[in-house]
């Protein structure tokens, strides 16, 4: 806890305001890759929660110390908070509030392994299980969809191809393409554009994958 | 390079996509852009995650408030004095939410009739003391900050009210009206 404070306070206040950009730019592209909110909207979420609040609540839950962060393991706060923000929408997705179904425990063996612990198996639960197949079900199709619309920038498709080949960092990936690593990170600003885009586009067409 | 190992879960390929793509070198003004085009107010991200963050890093140093230690940034007083968010305190006092972060975080650019502007209003529709108003912008947050930190410190982007004017989301009317008032407190 001490660490994040203090790794916060070393920061100018235009730094940390980039980096709260930069997260809530990051929780946003993490809210639109669920399939579903109850609230149809990837801003504004379920129990009253929205981009802004998850931002704060990351940080809140690592300067309280409810989420320790141990700069020995992962010396990068902002990645310690992405995976805080990933944590939090995960289980918000999930939650009763978010699903049509009840995700609660109901039986005695349920219940009898404590608070919280019955979350963490989640496909013990058949209704949590037919949630992460929709999750699963959702990201095929956004995978397809990006690569569909992407026939028009083939830097872009390249790097999608590159990446489901493995190549998961910027160097890599650059070598392979034998493209510079700073059209790498230039493409994959496009690629975030697009992956806004395809929410949209998912969301204006029914999934006929059950059928 | 290690052989790669294909990826064919695209759970995993779209977090590879988000962690590829964070680690692009964003632009405030592409980071802006980017947060206004999924419908996020990038200043009132802002103003809300860094007033929670200055009242955990105030709460650490829970020692009672005595002269001389720094008052709270104008937004994080009203919003611990009044339980209301941003938003609603913003439109209390009749000012746009970038406005109102804008003069929290850069009070060396707030001109006194500014101050006292926003004091009054918030005496009269917050029901806030006016010294408490004051109080927020005679110890700078960057120099809070500044003291905490072992890094040198960074000059503050912001040095005057235009500044603050360019950026606070303000019809042209209402900017009229505080351009007015800043400038007749300077002739």
């Amino acid at each position: 806890m001490r660490d994040a404070h203090q790794a916060l306070a070393r920061l100018s206040e235009a730094d940390l305001g980039k980096m709260i950009k930069e997260l809530g730019r990051y929780a946003l592209s993490v809210s639109r890759s669920k399939p579903r909110w109850r609230t149809n909207d990837p801003i504004n979420l379920p129990r009253g929660e929205s981009v802004d609040s998850i931002v704060s609540l990351a940080f809140e839950k690592v300067l309280t110390g409810e989420r320790a962060w141990n700069p020995a393991k992962e010396p990068d706060l902002e990645m310690y908070l992405m995976g805080v923000i990933d944590s939090l929408l995960s289980h918000l997705s999930r939650h009763k509030d978010n699903t049509a179904v009840i995700a609660m425990p109901e039986t005695s063996e349920h219940l009898n392994r404590g608070e919280g612990a019955w979350q963490a198996q989640p496909l013990a639960d058949p209704e949590t299980a037919l949630l992460v197949q929709e999750q699963k079900r959702y990201e095929a199709r956004v995978v397809q969809l990006l690569l569909d619309t992407s026939q028009d920038d083939p830097v872009v498709a390249q790097i999608i191809r590159a990446m489901q080949a493995g190549h998961a960092r910027a160097g890599d990936i650059a070598e392979v393409l034998g493209i510079a690593v700073t059209e790498v990170y230039n493409a994959m600003k496009r690629l975030d554009r697009k992956i806004v885009r395809t929410r949209e586009q998912l969301h204006d067409v029914p999934d006929t994958s059950r059928q | 390079m290690q052989e790669p190992k294909p990826i064919t879960d695209a759970a995993e390929l779209l977090h590879h996509i988000r962690r590829l793509s964070y680690q692009a070198d964003w632009g405030g003004e592409e980071l802006d852009a980017a947060l206004r085009e999924g419908g996020v107010d990038p200043e009132r991200l802002v103003s809300r995650a860094m007033a929670d963050i200055v009242r955990h890093l105030h709460h650490e140093d829970s020692a009672p408030v005595a002269p001389g230690i720094p008052a709270r940034p104008l937004l994080v007083a009203l919003r611990d004095s009044t339980h209301l968010p941003s938003s609603a305190i913003a439109e209390a006092l009749e000012v746009p939410v970038p406005f109102l972060s804008m003069v929290s975080r850069h009070p060396n650019a707030v001109p006194e009739p500014w101050r006292q502007e926003l004091a009054r209003r918030a005496e009269q529709r917050l029901e806030i003391g006016q010294d408490a108003v004051l109080q927020s912008f005679s110890s700078p947050f960057q120099f809070d900050r500044a003291a905490r930190r072992d890094t040198p410190y960074t000059a503050d982007p912001v040095q005057h009210y235009e500044d603050i004017l360019a950026r606070s989301g303000m019809t042209p009317a209402v900017r009229q009206f505080w351009q007015t008032l800043a400038a007749d407190a300077c002739s």
